[in-house]
């Protein structure tokens, strides 16, 4: 079913490794057009809900629906040509290739032309890094990798962007302005999703946050509701014993 | 006099600096909590205490000695244990071998004996299968172990770095029984721990971190109690970003 509302539509998602329900029927709804967020203590399934998103793993159940198709199982590439495209909290960037190869990689022409060549120049400038464009990217700081990798995520245009962590290990100055693009793609019709531990990146730039806990989601709303929220607040707090 | 002290002790990870100064104690016999958000450099704190990152600045005294500028061994050597995030165990060793590699630093067997008779008697499980791999162990007997093999060298203090972590619900109350059967036996015990709750339950003082800095201390039941200690769990420390 079609939902004009809706970017991605993930319903009763689940994965476990041996034992482990990393996601545990977990279902949501990304709103289109806007900033989201998704959150929740240390293993509680976010990452691996991104990877099953991505096609980097396959979800052992549940569907993930984009533009009215069901992208749940397909390879990362497959995914990745339907317009949705990543980072990672851990990056990937290729070490052994400059920094404006690594910006020309993920486009499908052997020879890439003027336009896209200009594509990678204005948007190594808008992380700044023009000055590293001839070093090789495993020659960066993993701060810099992180901006690279968020640079190379919008080649190609992309309609949704999932972002892993993009404020870890990012100074300041430059994660403000990692911030103050990110709104602007927003403004320009993406969708994006960001899974992020500083929860003032969150509070201050999601419209709407998702929480998980235990592979499931327990709470979702607009951050004052979600701050607020009690259920949330003892997932990241704990709770004590049960008697 | 405090068992461990820390005053304004600044740490980094590379270049990037993630303790900016900060100072508690440990008195003989107790038990302490550092607990913060993500990112508050709780593991962090434990790792410049052990000698495992770069210390920028500040004392560090255990037992009357400082420990700035000391490696691992040195720091085990000197009666402090260290049980790390992650339950690190040597997988394709047996437990009783895990047990004798945390008694590296003694050469009495003797004493290894007695060491590992002890910690079969704290954690029978593990003395019912001293041949078992670790590796095929669960989480829960896996964490027992590394808290064994910690014991080995008969430690005066010992610090837990999230010892709950990716543990179901039984054995997370089982590790704090542990604990605080340890505490009770006369350990100081210094314990790292995401699930606040549960630590400060057991834990005669805590300490809360923030962005590197010390931000609450007070005894466990006065931070339960405070809202403002939940509350900084989901951010509002105000902010630009």
């Amino acid at each position: 079913m079609a939902h004009d509302g809706i970017a991605l539509d993930v319903r009763d998602l689940r994965k476990a490794f041996g034992g482990v329900r990393a996601v545990d029927g977990c279902s949501f709804a990304v709103p289109r057009g806007k900033i989201s967020g998704l959150i929740g203590p240390n293993g509680s399934g976010k990452t691996t809900t991104f990877n099953l998103l991505t096609g980097v793993v396959s979800p052992d159940a549940g569907r993930v629906l984009y533009r009215g198709e069901d992208v749940a199982g397909l390879k990362p590439f497959q995914v990745f040509h339907r317009g949705i495209t990543r980072t990672f909290q851990i990056t990937r960037v290729f070490r052994e290739m400059t920094v404006f190869e690594n910006m020309l990689s993920v486009t499908s022409l052997a020879v890439p032309d003027r336009a896209v060549r200009a594509r990678a120049e204005e948007l190594l400038a808008l992380v700044n890094l023009t000055h590293l464009r001839g070093e090789y990217g495993g020659r960066l700081s993993y701060g810099q990798q992180k901006l690279l990798e968020f640079a190379r995520a919008l080649m190609t245009d992309p309609d949704l962007i999932l972002l892993d962590e993009p404020a870890a290990g990012v100074n300041r100055t430059l994660l403000q302005h990692l911030l103050d693009h990110i709104h602007r793609l927003q403004e320009r019709g993406k969708t994006i999703l960001i899974v992020e531990h500083d929860m003032n990146v969150i509070m201050n730039h999601c419209e709407r946050i998702f929480v998980m806990d235990y592979g499931v989601k327990i709470a979702e709303g607009p951050p004052d509701e979600i701050r607020r929220d009690e259920r949330v607040i003892d997932a990241y707090f704990g709770r004590r014993r049960q008697p | 006099m405090a068992l461990l002290e820390l005053r304004d002790v600044s740490a980094a990870y590379g270049s990037i600096q993630i303790l900016h100064g900060v100072s508690l104690h440990v008195e003989p016999g107790e038990v302490v909590a550092v607990i913060g958000p993500n990112g508050a450099g709780k593991s962090t704190t434990f790792k410049v205490i052990m000698g495992f990152i770069t210390h920028l600045g500040g004392d560090i005294v255990f037992n009357g000695k400082s420990l700035v500028g000391q490696r691992p061994n040195r720091v085990l050597g000197f009666g402090l244990g260290y049980v790390p995030q992650g339950r690190v165990v040597f997988g394709q060793m047996t437990v009783r071998e895990n047990l004798q590699m945390g008694a590296y630093l003694e050469r009495d067997k003797a004493k290894i004996q007695q060491a590992m008779d002890y910690v079969f008697s704290l954690f029978p499980r593990l003395g019912e299968r001293p041949r078992q791999m670790a590796g095929t162990m669960s989480g829960g007997e896996q964490q027992m172990l590394a808290m064994g093999r910690a014991l080995m060298m008969h430690p005066r203090m010992m610090m837990l770095d999230e010892p709950s972590l990716g543990l179901s619900p039984r054995f997370v109350d089982e590790v704090f029984d542990k604990v605080g059967a340890l505490a009770r036996g006369g350990l100081t015990v210094m314990l790292v721990e995401q699930n606040a709750a549960r630590a400060l339950e057991i834990s005669d003082r805590a300490y809360v971190l923030e962005l590197g800095r010390n931000r609450f201390e007070g005894t466990g039941g006065e931070l339960l109690a405070n809202p403002e200690v939940r509350r900084m769990y989901l951010g509002g420390h105000g902010g630009d970003r």
